[in-house]
């Protein structure tokens, strides 16, 4: 191989290598943070704090939007109270003329309260850890790549083309463990009201571009031993 | 001809030759190409 495209790909490797690094050391300072406070959280006495989450929304329509309307509004908003008093009431739906413009205030009452207390909060800091500690091990897998970049002498070679298939592995189920870690942090916090799992499609076709990046690198080493074993 | 090149003619890890190699080695020994290539079965 060329020697300018040979350092250029080692030095590609050592850039990925220092950045791989900094971002290792940035999550494992996050994650040591979140264990101190799953640790906290765990020796503390559960019923020290209890936290109660309620869903209140404040909407304010400014009176220049209205328009012609604004002027009619507090008969606007006696005709709304008599047709449908019951049902804003209700629904915890409060409608109140401003001095600039028009207050809509939901508090639904139906909604239960989401609550947490710490034991929750050592649980949701537990799941957060799995994720971190999930993001940490495809980070040392790419720095592991990105030192072998940093020293082959071509990039199709068999170390460089393992450690791309196990960066590949690595990538997918990061994807999953993080989906569910993400999941039950939300879950958690919302006290079980909000269950929801998504999953991380970028990081699924990310690793999909890997695996096909392996194959084509594997045919580049076969031509690569043809080429080194011509005379 | 490089060393590295020699050493893998010695140890066998040649599996191809380019005709522009194999023009130069002929000009360089005076010598044809059957003067330096044998075939043999692998038997």
């Amino acid at each position: 191989m060329e020697n300018n495209i040979q350092t250029k790909v080692n030095r590609i490797g050592k850039a990925g290598k220092i950045v791989s690094i900094i971002l290792i050391v940035l999550l494992g300072i996050g994650a040591f943070g979140l264990l101190i406070g799953g640790i906290a959280c765990a020796v503390l006495p559960q019923d020290l704090v209890e936290v109660s989450l309620r869903p209140v929304v404040d909407v304010k329509v400014d009176k220049e939007l209205m328009g012609a309307e604004w002027a009619n509004m507090d008969k606007l908003l006696k005709e709304a109270q008599e047709k449908a008093g019951e049902e804003l009431d209700g629904a915890g739906v409060a409608l109140e003329k401003g001095d600039e413009g028009l207050l809509v205030h939901v508090d639904p009452k139906d909604e239960a309260d989401a609550t947490f207390g710490l034991r929750d909060a050592n649980r949701a800091i537990w799941a957060g850890l799995v994720g971190i500690a999930s993001a940490i091990v495809t980070l040392v897998m790419f720095l592991k790549l990105c030192q072998a970049f940093e020293v082959c002498r071509t990039p199709f070679d068999e170390p460089v083309i393992r450690r791309l298939n196990i960066f590949a592995w690595t990538l997918i189920v990061c994807a999953v463990v993080s989906c569910f870690a993400r999941g039950s942090v939300s879950a958690i916090l919302s006290g079980w009201q909000r269950i929801s799992f998504n999953l991380n499609l970028s990081s699924i076709f990310a690793a999909l571009i890997v695996f096909f990046l392996c194959m084509i690198f594997r045919y580049g080493a076969q031509l690569q031993k043809e080429a080194d074993e011509t005379l | 001809m490089a060393n590295v090149n020699l050493s893998k003619l010695k140890n066998g890890h040649i599996s191809a030759i380019r005709f522009s190699t194999l023009i130069a080695i002929c000009e360089a020994l005076h010598c044809q190409p059957g003067d330096i290539l044998e075939y043999s079965s692998e038997e």
